[in-house]
């Protein structure tokens, strides 16, 4: 049973009795009321100077609130009167400068204040009316509050005391019961009867603050307001801070017996651990709250922005999930940064040495141990990966926490257990393995290993299976540690607005017009005003007797969407005039007059505070019946408020519309093209054509618009441009490294002697000495002949498979097997010979030096060879996809001024343009790596390597330079192009998937995309049987490679994908879920293998190799990957339409030009 | 504004200067009479602080025995001012005592030293108290306040000739009372009405103010109780 209180004092009533006991109570006190307004104990309703009390609110310390009715106007409001037993000249003068103090504040979280007056003597300060009573009567009502509820609250006050400091004023009164909620749901700062403006009062004269008088309230004070110190606004975070407290326990922070115990623990700090109260609170929560209740001020939140960041997390603006596609594109980033530090790793000489297989195991196992913790530490310590951070992702914990230690390393594990552990586990296995088993038996048993490792290497997507079917996309690995991985909350930087409004009264003014100064005059029928009492400005509109009066819809509105009316006065001459809130900014036109457009971001803001205005105009009846370009009202803090009459200064309104969609797509236009995102198009195409059912429904997109990027991030467009080039460099590493480790295991095989690659190397370049040749002869037989016939080929080291010595094996199994005799002294001839020739030729180290002329040059073919596959697979990109694919994953679109996004055409034009000058400067790289050896091998020494360098240096810093060159690169502005955000990725193959592709073009996306698809594949293979032989080995291991490269994806993750929804018991969901995999699959199965192959094609250049031989395998794999090709492609446009929901975003996009 | 009551030392203040006096036969019966008009308080006091209906009962009965038979005036301290907070100070003695000492030992076969329906009081306690959320000193001042209302409305009542007249002319206590009504109703012309409504205030006033000054050391500080009390109801 909810007990009833007394309409007349607000007392609580004894259940089932018919009187108040308060009221008879104090019926028989001997004073009867002499002020009853003031004390409280008034018969309620009465009237009291313009006003009509209806009911008592409360009782703060300076004065009574009732509600209370204008009668003039109809209006109700709350009306705070000064308490008579205070009223003192000084408390008079204080309880005005609240007043004064509330009403130039002026923002949607502060109380309203309509006026201040003196009725019968006794000083009024009328605000709006917050009729849900305050934070406390909530917590009374409700108890501890929810987190998201009471976060939600807190952010509102925080925004409302930030606009209080930007305008100079400190609250210093900070408490639950200082906070109000309106009857929308809103919470509001009221109670200014403390505060202090920066501007008017130096402290040392603030009477507030004398030694001895503690003001405030204890339990909710900093330490230093109750020292008496200089406040500054930290003083207000702690008081915020200690209100949330209270909003989360139901008790303040400092709990006492007596006020003097309070204080004491305040200025002690004794402060209950929040969590004592609330173990269920989010643990980042509490050091958020518990860090803006630190007794030493310099500890807490700098700013009020500082504290509302540590809140933001918990409130009820969900972040949105990170899309499957930005997951794996920060995944492919964070494995090429482990591979690259792995690599290095594996340099280190001690390691390179190892060569036993449970050492391999035991160091791999390390390595991943390692690399799990490394993104555990940089989790919880930062919330993402280099690569999610990229990406604009983060990991979060339970109430948008920074994730904990240990639900992070189970959440690492998993997934490294998944795809790191299972990865090095079977490639030990397979390095191992032909030491102990026979060829024979390797051969016929490859292809089940194989398969099993395909499986396993496919594990980690089927830790995603359960996100595509989720709202919140939640992988296993997310479930199990209870995290979820999330877009990053944008920032949004808003410029500094000019206020057009004038702050004081014009000289020379004229008489008071009802309690007002008239100021300048705008235009005729238009003027400011100022309020002498309140010193705040106003805007007086005429009315003449043709004109009706605001309706009561628009006389009481509140909204923060439009100006608040005040009231009506008439001038000298009897003219009457309506008087309306000025709100600190500027009319539009003086904005669109400043030479920048207004950035997206800002004219989002608009649309949102327009779309949610006109749509509550549009139920109560106050939208103006014409909207112009002059309606439109940019506030100081980058809002906009809807005018109800067009601003006069606009030389003629360049817009009109009676559609508010018509209107908001003319504001949504009036950012740049060129800055616009592409995917805020279809929002703007579906306003222009009316498309929202209701304004509501465009207030949704344009908040989920917010959250998207509206800007193109640096990081991301030099991600874009330098990542083929890192993945060369980094392959580069890798492959210096086997070498490295090539030479060491010749020269321990056979120490002594010179790595037999070296030697054959010698022998191919000095065809002309045929003293060497024989020496090199005598030096095979003698060394390696009796050996190699013991042991077999197979005997000598494995970088025998090193693509320079691939004739070697050839070579050395027709010297063994020739009846060429050598003794002990030729063969020590033959010894000395090859040392010297070795020697004299300093060129020809190879594998003795991985910084040798040999690497160099293969270095330099590596990078200009690297770049130039990039290039031409971005020119197989745009043309088929219509945009650089790295550009098209990472959000990126490129338009021109006429077209949106840019055509084909003049994306190739750009493209020549960037890469022109990417030749031009691998030109150098190329002189010297290639053409200055071969014909001066003299001046060619290892030092030169060092200037390869520099070309190498050059390249990576006009790449990195480019997209630091402000917003536009040089080669936008030749080629014409602009780059702008776009979330709405592969438009291509979202037609494709949804079946909404033309018959021609779907046949066409086949015959291109197959075989495209299929030449990575091809290339393996040749790579693959050039390094290996073509030996019944080499042609497993390339089937390997080939499946590894091209079925690394599609084949086992459709099968797994199938087994798992099979197995889970969804039979109907498994085609959906079988087609999401596989296609997951052949985008990772794509981009894992490219840079490689790309990168081993060019090594294959330089093998000699049969042509015939290669050309026709060649041909059968690319004949049988155009059919796998077609084949998948078909199975995705199949399953496509099978499948069950888009994801969000489209789902917002999308949903509005259908309804 | 004076007070209207007639006597200057009140009921209290004769019961705070007993000392040691042998002769405080009287004393003991005003302060009985005085435990009989705020049982309530107490039994809502010791029920909010988490005693059984069944305990309550015990307690209430155990407490004033013990207030009524320990000479508990003789140790009062003077400076405890009125008798609400010495009660309400004793009661919180007495309960911390007793449930150090027990509780296993239930008590029984006490005096009745107050006239306690147990039956009343629970029923009381569920209406009036358990709906409000108040915390156990608020329960004991509210209580007290509507124990006091509750017998001054009784004394006047049965002072009254008509109780129906009376039933009729009570909201004007209030001052929120419809004259034309009440004059249709009674069937009295206006003037009459006037004149009967300012005694029947009048006389509220003297009963309420009495029974106030019955339990504060000085007539002053009527004034000041009745302002607490009705603070408290107003909270």
């Amino acid at each position: 049973m909810i007990p009833e209180s007394c309409p007349d004092c607000g007392g609580t009533l004894k259940p089932g009795s018919s009187y108040c006991s308060a009221c008879l109570l104090s019926a028989g006190q001997a004073t009867e009321p002499t002020e009853p307004v003031s004390t409280g104990l008034i018969a309620l309703p009465c009237d009291f100077g313009p006003y009509r009390l209806l009911r008592k609110l409360g009782a703060g310390g300076m004065g009574v609130v009732y509600e209370a009715e204008e009668r003039a106007t109809g209006r109700r409001l709350a009306l705070k009167v000064l308490r008579q037993a205070i009223d003192t000249e000084e408390q008079r003068k204080r309880f005005r400068r609240e007043g004064r103090l509330a009403a130039s504040i002026n923002h949607p979280n502060s109380l309203y204040v309509f006026g201040t007056d003196e009725i019968e003597g006794v000083p009024v300060i009328a605000t709006e009316l917050a009729d849900g009573g305050t934070l406390r009567d909530e917590v009374k009502r409700r108890g501890p509050l929810p987190v998201k509820d009471a976060v939600d609250m807190m952010l509102s006050v925080i925004d409302g005391l930030e606009a209080a400091h930007r305008h100079g004023v400190l609250h210093r009164d900070m408490k639950p019961s200082n906070c109000f909620v309106s009857s929308e749901g809103g919470t509001k700062v009221g109670d200014y009867g403390l505060s202090i403006s920066h501007s008017e009062e130096k402290p040392a004269e603030d009477p507030l603050t004398r030694s001895g008088v503690i003001m405030g309230t204890p339990a909710f004070s900093p330490p230093e307001q109750l020292r008496g110190e200089v406040l500054d606004q930290r003083a207000d975070i702690y008081s915020t801070a200690a209100t949330l407290y209270y909003l989360l326990t139901g008790h303040p922070p400092v709990e006492a017996e007596t006020s003097v115990g309070t204080v004491a623990a305040v200025l002690e700090g004794r402060i209950r651990p929040l969590q004592e109260y609330r173990p269920d609170l989010p643990i980042n929560l509490s050091t958020a709250v518990m860090r803006g209740l630190a007794a030493d001020k310099t500890r807490r939140p700098a700013t009020h922005a500082d504290f509302r960041l540590s809140l933001v997390p918990f409130g009820s603006e969900a972040p949105q999930p990170a899309p499957l596609g930005l997951r794996l594109l920060a995944g492919v980033v964070d494995a090429f940064i482990v591979s690259a530090l792995l690599s290095l790793f594996w340099m280190i000489p001690t390691l390179t040495a190892i060569t036993s297989d449970s050492r391999i195991l035991w160091v791999n196992l390390g390595t991943t141990i390692a690399t799990v913790l490394a993104y555990t530490l940089l989790e919880t310590r930062t919330g993402a990966t280099p690569g999610k951070r990229l990406f604009g992702l983060q990991v979060m914990g339970h109430g948008g926490a920074l994730p904990a230690w240990w639900p992070c390393l189970l959440r690492s594990s998993l997934f490294g257990s998944f795809s790191g552990l299972v990865a090095f586990v079977p490639e030990t296995w397979i390095q191992g393995g032909s030491e102990h088993v026979s060829t024979e038996l390797l051969h016929s048993l490859y292809p089940v290993p194989l398969l099993v490792i395909l499986l396993l290497w496919n594990l980690p997507l089927v830790l995603f299976l359960p996100s595509l079917r989720r709202e919140d996309r939640a992988a296993w690995h997310d479930l199990a540690s209870g995290l979820r991985v999330t877009r990053r909350r944008r920032r949004i930087v808003l410029p500094a607005l000019r206020n057009a409004v004038p702050e004081s009264p014009a000289e020379g003014d004229g008489p008071s017009w009802g309690g007002l100064i008239p100021g300048d005059e705008i235009t005729d029928g238009l003027r400011w005003a100022h309020d002498p009492l309140l010193q705040r400005p106003l805007l007086l509109r005429r009315r003449s007797d043709a004109d009706p009066a605001p309706t009561e819809a628009r006389r009481f509105c509140a909204r923060p969407g439009r100006l608040r009316w005040h009231h009506t006065v008439s001038d000298p001459g009897g003219v009457r005039w309506e008087v309306w809130q000025a709100v600190p900014g500027q009319p539009l036109s003086d904005l669109l007059a400043l030479p920048s457009a207004p950035s997206w971001d800002l004219i989002l803001l608009w649309l949102r505070d327009l779309a949610a205005e006109m749509d509550a105009a549009q139920k109560d009846g106050t939208l103006p019946v014409e909207l112009t370009s002059g309606h439109l009202w940019i506030t100081q803090s980058g809002h906009a408020v809807l005018l109800d009459e067009a601003w006069p200064e606009t030389p003629a309104p360049q817009f009109r519309t009676q559609d508010p969609q018509e209107f908001l797509a003319w504001v949504a236009g009036l950012a740049e093209a060129t800055t616009r995102p592409l995917h805020a198009d279809r929002v703007i195409d579906s306003l222009h054509r009316r498309g929202f059912e209701r304004l509501s429904h465009a207030v949704g997109t344009f908040m989920h618009l917010q959250q998207l990027p509206g800007t193109v991030d640096r990081a991301k467009r030099a991600a874009c441009l330098l990542a083929p080039t890192v993945a060369a460099i980094l392959f580069l590493l890798l492959l210096a490294s086997g070498l490295l480790s090539a030479s060491h295991e010749w020269t321990s095989t056979f120490p002594g002697r010179p790595p037999l690659p070296d030697v054959m190397r010698l022998m191919e370049q000095e065809s002309e000495d045929d003293a060497l040749k024989e020496a090199i002869r005598q030096h095979v037989k003698g060394h390696y002949g009796v050996y190699l016939r013991e042991h077999g080929l197979e005997a000598l080291p494995g970088n025998h498979r090193d693509p320079f010595g691939s004739t070697l094996e050839d070579f050395v199994a027709e010297q063994i097997s020739s009846d060429l005799a050598v003794d002990e002294a030729s063969l020590e001839r033959a010894d000395a010979k090859i040392r010297r020739a070795l020697e004299a030729n300093v060129s020809q180290q190879g594998l003795k030096d991985v910084l040798s002329v040999g690497t160099s040059q293969m270095a330099a073919a590596l990078l200009l060879g690297g770049t130039l596959v990039t290039g031409f697979g971005q020119l197989i990109s745009i043309l088929l996809l219509g945009s650089p694919l790295l550009m098209r994953l990472s959000g990126i679109a490129i338009i021109s001024a006429k077209k949106r996004p840019a055509s084909r055409g003049r994306l190739v034009w750009r493209w020549c343009l960037g890469w022109w000058g990417i030749f031009f400067l691998s030109a150098p790289a190329a002189v010297f790596a290639i053409a200055l050896p071969e014909k001066y091998p003299a001046i060619y020494t290892s030092a030169h390597a060092a200037l390869l360098l520099l070309p190498t240096i050059l390249i990576i810093v006009f790449l990195s330079i480019i997209p630091l060159l402000g917003r536009r690169s040089l080669v936008d502005r030749f080629a014409g192009t602009w780059l702008v955000a776009d979330e709405d990725k592969l438009p291509l193959f979202h037609s494709v998937r949804e079946g909404t592709m033309s018959r021609a073009k779907t046949i066409a996306f086949f015959a291109i995309g197959g075989p495209a698809v299929a030449a990575v594949p091809v290339m393996v293979v040749i790579l693959t049987l050039a390094a290996c032989g073509r030996d019944p080995q080499g042609i497993g291991i390339a089937a390997a490679a080939l499946l590894m490269a091209y079925g690394y994806g599609l084949i086992p993750a459709a099968i797994s994908g199938w087994l798992f929804s099979w197995l889970a018991g969804r039979r109907p969901h498994a085609v959906a879920a079988t087609a999401s995999v596989a296609r997951m699959g052949a985008v990772a199965g794509l981009f894992a293998p490219l840079p490689v192959a790309l990168s081993l094609s060019l090594i294959a250049l330089g093998v000699e190799t049969k042509g015939p031989d290669i050309l026709a395998i060649a041909a059968v794999v690319l004949v049988l990957g155009s059919f796998s090709g077609a084949v998948c492609a078909t199975l995705w446009r199949k399953c496509g339409t099978a499948e069950a929901k888009p994801g969000p975003t489209r789902k917002s996009l999308s949903s509005t030009p259908a309804s | 504004m004076p007070t209207n009551h007639p006597f200057h030392t009140t009921r209290w203040s004769l019961l705070s200067q007993v000392r040691s006096s042998e002769d405080s036969g009287e004393a003991e019966r005003a302060l009985a009479e005085l435990c009989q008009r705020y049982w309530f308080p107490v039994y809502a006091f010791v029920r909010r602080t988490g005693a059984t209906a069944a305990d309550a009962e015990d307690f209430v009965q155990g407490f004033f025995e013990h207030v009524l038979t320990h000479r508990i005036l003789e140790r009062a301290d003077r400076s405890q001012g009125r008798f609400r907070s010495f009660l309400l100070g004793c009661l919180k003695n007495y309960l911390g005592n007793e449930r150090q000492k027990q509780s296993a030992q239930r008590r029984g076969g006490h005096l009745q030293a107050v006239h306690l329906d147990a039956l009343v009081a629970e029923e009381r306690y569920r209406v009036e108290v358990e709906s409000l959320a108040m915390n156990d000193l608020q329960t004991f001042d509210q209580t007290w306040a509507h124990a006091l209302l509750d017998r001054t409305l009784a004394e006047l009542r049965a002072e009254q000739q008509d109780e129906a007249h009376f039933d009729l002319l009570a909201p004007a206590l209030t001052g929120r009372e419809d004259r034309a009504e009440i004059a249709a109703l009674t069937g009295m012309s206006d003037g009459a009405l006037k004149v009967a409504i300012h005694r029947l205030r009048k006389r509220y006033r003297e009963i309420l103010r009495g029974l106030v000054a019955d339990t504060v050391p000085t007539a002053e500080e009527v004034e000041e109780e009745l302002a607490y009390l009705v603070a408290c109801l107003r909270h």
